[in-house]
């Protein structure tokens, strides 16, 4: 706004300056000139003066050579009037008769031709002079006798510098006087432009600043119909139709938001209640964990995910998803940081990594029975995890809890329909069904597939002898034994009472004959710590290996009499058929 | 759409040129052209009051010393709306008694006849037998050119009357003369025997006391024209000056009256030295150097009491008989080139130059 200011002062100022300027030099011209006229005027004057009264004593008929003491009129007239540097007069041949310098005769020199001029036309005439080595303006004034005769005449002199020194004085108060108006005017100057410009101005300036600031309802005080009133008329009308339009846009907005907020809850909705189904539709604990994660995709979008939970104690990871966009693994200090956190608060934490990868993790606990039992890791990049993504993520986690549980009941529970109770092996319903599928893939792929079914030898009597409870113990302790010895693959499962069989799939019988010898040998040679102190028992193991044309039936029935002929063969042996 | 700042703005600066070129050329001749001042005198009321004035004079008119103070007495009352009479005694030509005591009642008739606002009289005859009737009443007088005391009209303790007196300027005329003849020391002083030169002298005294550089080293009483002669020519060798003042007396061998003219011409003939006197028809006749009582100043001055009275209604007896301040200059110019005086230039405009001797023009 200064600036504004600072320019139309400044363009004013310069006129001002050129209109001073220009006057100074107009009226000094025209005054320099009048005043020589003036200053010549007033020569004549006193010249006239001093002319009258010499020739008032010329009158008493004194020749002008005979008058008295005239030096004192002369001294009286520079006396009288500062400007005049000398008062002379002269008789008709140009001798000086009288002056008025009071020290010694002065050498005048002039123009003898325009004294002789004027003396003879009797005419006041103009003059230059000098008197020693200065030049002066004088006038000629004719002297007469009573017949008009010329006698003389009166020259006034006043020194050529004086009316310039007049002038220039006179020029520097009309100086003084222009930087006396320049600087009122300036004042007025300011002042007006500072009411009429610059103030009205800076209140649009003000209220724009406003309005940049967000406050649509700031309006320009209208004081004046000028340029500036209707500036400001214009803005304030401006912005009541943008804050109309605004307010138009924000309702807009407002419906448009709450149309994709709908939209979005509609989506996340029908995701959820189609998560819901799929989730609650499976009881394999792992397509729930995988689906979860699925889920978790479509809902709260990442670009890792991974589940981690909880067993024996300790946190495990369970799953994860492709993770290409993610470089890093999660490093171990941070989970169990996540873990300590969950715990102390059941929400889901959003972590900014702050890294310079940029680089966004939301975990979301999971909770069963009000046990925190794991955690869902989802990572992404760039974008931030809202508090609503967390909200539906765990909202979709508490409702996949269930699952979980569901999941994980049905596991146990399946568990528990094919396990033997006493030793943990697998039940005789297992076997079954296990032995049917290996047999057919077996058989299908052309494997070899053995069975060795085996038999505490003398069970009866450790029952009867050291009780149920010790027979039962050496089974539990026997069944551990053998498992421990059982490659993967093979089906361990207790057949009955004290008759366990083993299903060996893609095993030769050579090799199904040496891990039973192998084990026969390693159950004799064991002693089984027990209340009634250490027992040892044998084993008797039929060995048979599937044949072309056979069903399960007929290797169990093979197998069942192998056995029956270790038994028979004295027990502590293996019998192949 | 209006341009109403910009309309502004342009009146502005149109205005600012207007000061500026108005202030350029204000005042830059002021004080070199001629100014006329018109001096306003009188008041209102003084303004459109008339007023009516009697002016008796002792003498007559056409005559300069009569027609000078009333001259004066007018000028000084200029502006004031005045009708005036004047009634002239003429006591040159009617001189006896009788004859001036019948001019003086008919000076008193036309008084009550006319009733004036004031009394304007000059010189003495006026005051004895006009004047001097009406002190102490309600008509106001004011006198002029009144040698004698006025006591003797009554007018000390008259509340009614002021004026002028008039009085020799002694100390003007010794002043001139010294500006004449700067080396004049010694001054001898020549009165005839008549009697009215004693309170002259009387005055002449009293101002000498105060004068240093010029000594007064005789003072003749002469009564007779060769006793004059025979003591100009001694003073010839004694004194620098001589002031003839009574010379009015002097008796030839036959005992007739010497007119004061013929003394003059022989004095200019026959004397070498500077003289002066308090008349200025002296200078017509040969006496270098006059200081005059002036009819003008007389009139002038008794117009400004009169003034006072009649504008600014001041009482009479508030205003102290004066004597007029300023005489008139005269030199005979003629007798100075006689006497091989110069006078210097300033001295002869200031005074009244008499070039030529009275009984020249007279035979011319």
């Amino acid at each position: 706004m200064n600036k504004l200011k600072n320019k139309i002062l400044l363009v004013l100022v310069a006129i001002l300056l050129v209109t001073i300027g220009s006057n100074n030099l107009v009226s000094g011209f025209f005054f320099s000139k009048e005043y020589s006229k003036s200053m010549e005027r007033e020569m004549y004057l006193i010249g006239h003066d001093v002319k009258k009264q010499l020739e008032r004593i010329l009158s008493l008929g004194i020749n002008i050579n005979d008058v008295f003491q005239f030096e004192e009129i002369c001294k009286e007239v520079v006396e009288k009037y500062p400007e005049v540097s000398y008062a002379f007069v002269f008789d008709r041949n140009g001798k000086l008769l009288f002056h008025s310098n009071s020290k010694e005769i002065p050498q005048v020199e002039f123009n003898r031709d325009i004294f002789d001029t004027a003396l003879e036309n009797n005419l006041e005439s103009p003059i230059d002079i000098v008197v020693g080595n200065k030049s002066y303006s004088a006038a000629i004034v004719p002297v007469l006798n009573d017949v008009n005769v010329e006698r003389g005449a009166v020259i006034i002199a006043v020194p050529e510098d004086y009316i310039s020194e007049k002038t220039d004085e006179l020029f520097w108060y009309s100086v003084l006087q222009g930087v006396f108006f320049f600087a009122v005017s300036l004042l007025l100057l300011a002042t007006i432009l500072a009411y009429w410009v610059t103030n009205p101005l800076k209140k649009i300036l003000l209220t724009m600043s406003d309005v940049r600031k967000g406050n649509l309802d700031a309006r320009v005080t209208i004081q004046s119909k000028d340029e500036f009133g209707m500036l400001g008329d214009s803005l304030n009308q401006m912005l009541t139709k943008i804050r109309d339009l605004m307010q138009e846009q924000e309702r807009a907005n407002k419906l448009q938001i709450e149309y994709a907020s709908e939209k979005e809850r509609s989506r996340i909705s029908e995701l959820l209640r189609h998560a819901m189904y799929m989730i609650s539709s499976t009881l394999d604990e792992s397509k729930v964990q995988r689906l979860i994660l699925e889920h978790l995709k479509q809902i709260v979008p990442y670009c890792r995910a991974s589940l981690w939970m909880y067993k024996n104690g300790d946190i495990e990871w369970i799953i994860s998803s492709e993770a290409k966009c993610m470089e890093e693994e999660v490093s171990e200090s941070k989970i169990q940081t996540y873990i300590k956190q969950l715990k102390q608060d059941s929400h889901p934490i959003i972590v900014k990594q702050g890294d310079q990868k940029n680089n966004y993790t939301m975990v979301v606990p999971i909770y069963l029975h009000d046990s925190f039992v794991g955690m869902v890791l989802l990572e992404r990049k760039e974008i931030d995890y809202s508090k609503s993504e967390s909200e539906i993520a765990l909202t979709y986690i508490s409702q996949a809890n269930i699952a979980i549980d569901n999941a994980i009941m049905y596991r146990k529970m399946e568990k528990m329909a094919v396990t033997d109770e006493l030793t943990g092996l697998y039940n005789r319903r297992y076997f079954y069904r296990k032995a049917k599928e290996e047999f057919e893939n077996a058989r299908e792929f052309g494997d070899p597939f053995c069975l060795i079914l085996f038999d505490v030898d003398y069970f009866k009597k450790i029952n009867d002898q050291y009780g149920h409870f010790v027979g039962d113990e050496i089974l539990r302790k026997f069944a551990n034994i053998v498992k421990d010895t059982i490659l993967s693959g093979h089906v361990l499962a207790r057949f009955g009472g004290e008759e366990f069989v083993l299903l060996m799939a893609k095993t030769t019988v050579e090799e199904a004959i040496h891990f039973a010898e192998n084990l026969r040998l390693t159950i004799a040679n064991h002693l089984f710590e027990t209340e009634k102190g250490k027992l040892q028992i044998s084993l008797s193991i039929g060995v048979t290996e599937s044949q072309e044309g056979d069903k399960v039936e007929d290797i169990l029935h093979r197998t069942d009499e192998a056995l029956y002929s270790a038994k028979e063969a004295g027990r502590n042996c293996v019998v192949v058929k | 759409m209006m341009r109403v700042i910009e309309n502004r703005i342009f009146i502005l600066v149109l205005f600012i040129f207007f000061i500026i070129i108005v202030s350029g050329c204000r005042d830059d001749f002021e004080e070199y052209t001629p100014v006329t001042v018109e001096m306003e005198s009188g008041s209102e009321e003084g303004e459109n009051k008339s007023f009516k004035i009697l002016h008796v004079m002792s003498y007559h008119t056409p005559w300069e010393w009569t027609e000078t103070q009333y001259q004066g007495f007018q000028d000084a009352l200029e502006g004031i709306d005045i009708e005036y009479k004047v009634f002239e005694m003429d006591t040159k030509n009617f001189s006896t008694e009788e004859q001036k005591k019948q001019k003086g009642e008919e000076a008193i008739a036309l008084i009550e006849s006319w009733q004036p606002d004031l009394l304007f009289t000059g010189d003495d005859d006026a005051q004895e037998y006009v004047a001097r009737h009406y002190t102490n009443t309600n008509l106001p007088i004011v006198f002029t050119a009144v040698n004698e005391d006025p006591a003797v009209y009554g007018y000390d303790n008259a509340s009614n009357v002021t004026g002028v007196l008039e009085r020799e300027h002694f100390l003007e005329n010794l002043r001139l003369m010294k500006e004449i003849v700067p080396d004049v020391e010694k001054i001898a002083v020549i009165f005839d025997e008549d009697p009215m030169w004693g309170p002259v002298r009387k005055r002449m005294d009293s101002a000498i006391e105060n004068i240093e550089d010029i000594s007064f080293v005789s003072w003749d009483y002469i009564n007779s024209f060769e006793t004059y002669k025979e003591r100009i020519i001694e003073l010839q060798s004694e004194v620098d000056a001589i002031a003839l003042l009574g010379i009015f007396t002097f008796e030839d061998s036959n005992g007739q009256n010497v007119h004061y003219r013929d003394v003059l011409e022989w004095t200019a003939e026959n004397s070498k030295l500077p003289d002066f006197s308090f008349w200025k028809d002296r200078v017509t006749y040969g006496t270098l150097s006059v200081v005059s009582v002036s009819g003008y100043e007389q009139g002038k001055e008794a117009g400004l009491l009169a003034r006072q009275i009649l504008e600014d209604g001041k009482r009479p007896d508030s205003l102290p008989i004066r004597t007029s301040m300023k005489g008139e200059p005269l030199i005979s110019l003629a007798r100075a080139e006689d006497l091989g005086i110069q006078i210097k230039s300033k001295t002869l405009l200031s005074s009244r130059v008499v070039t030529s001797y009275g009984w020249v023009t007279i035979d011319e």
